[in-house]
């Protein structure tokens, strides 16, 4: 039977938090804002976004190359530790606009239209079931692909691509309403 | 058809959000125009709305602070 020496078991766990270091850089507010849009806290999402990082160092070792990417198993990790603040809190928050902070908030005009959008957004969102949500908040806000997205929902690339589409017909037609 | 135009969507949405443009992206199945336009419009929309940017240094200092030698060494923080 094969077994891993020490010295390549170390190695492997190097290369894999050079990769997370890696996808620090590229994952931290991908992440924070996928959190944001479960929990609606600004400040909140970026400690927990931490807490991601911080615990796939802890358990770098227990991480499998074989199985979904880092990627992927980093958004596993900020579905769980959102569910437990869910729980911890006992209430789902709606996103709270007057929080958000936008990008290009010397411009009132401007910031006091994004803040529209995105309350019209988080609005047609809720007609949305909670796996759809799921899916768009991975696709758009993560930044993962539909396989990717597959891997963290423990589905199919199929029947992610599915919710994918219906649930952006659902946005289109709320949206389109909204527009009226 | 219905998966082939799921499939279809999602090379646009990844396309979209490599920073294609709507109008290119569109240029590549023009069968489909039609079909496709609206929920990449919705796509978009939706995905601007949350556009805002996270502090990822404030809160690497901050956590840093909690965790200085190890966390610092791994993401990088200065």
């Amino acid at each position: 039977m094969a077994s891993i020496t020490p010295h390549g078991s170390k190695e492997k766990t190097r290369n894999n938090e050079t990769r997370l270091a890696a996808l620090y850089e590229e994952y931290y507010d991908k992440i924070a804002r996928y959190i944001y849009t479960r929990i609606g806290d600004k400040s909140e999402s970026e400690d927990l976004a931490s807490e991601v990082f911080f615990k796939a160092l802890k358990s770098i070792k227990t991480y499998r190359d074989t199985g979904p990417p880092m990627q992927a198993w980093l958004f596993k990790i900020a579905h769980n530790l959102v569910v437990d603040h869910l729980r911890k809190v006992s209430r789902i928050k709606t996103v709270p606009i007057d929080m958000v902070e936008i990008v290009d908030d010397n411009d009132p005009v401007n910031t006091v239209e994004k803040k529209i959008e995105m309350e019209k957004v988080s609005a047609a969102m809720i007609h949305l079931t909670e796996e759809q949500r799921e899916v768009l908040r991975l696709r758009f806000f993560g930044g993962l692909t539909s396989r990717e997205a597959a891997d963290v929902l423990t589905k199919s690339d199929g029947a992610v691509r599915e919710m994918q589409r219906a649930a952006l017909e659902k946005l289109r037609q709320l949206l389109d309403v909204n527009k009226q | 058809m219905t998966s082939e135009f799921d499939n279809i969507l999602d090379k646009c949405i990844d396309r979209l959000s490599r920073g294609e443009s709507l109008k290119k992206c569109l240029t590549y199945y023009p069968e489909y125009k039609a079909l496709l336009e609206p929920l990449l419009r919705a796509m978009t929309e939706t995905a601007t709305a949350y556009s805002f940017v996270f502090s990822s240094e404030a809160s690497c200092m901050r956590d840093a602070k909690s965790s200085p030698g190890e966390t610092a060494t791994i993401i990088g923080c200065k």
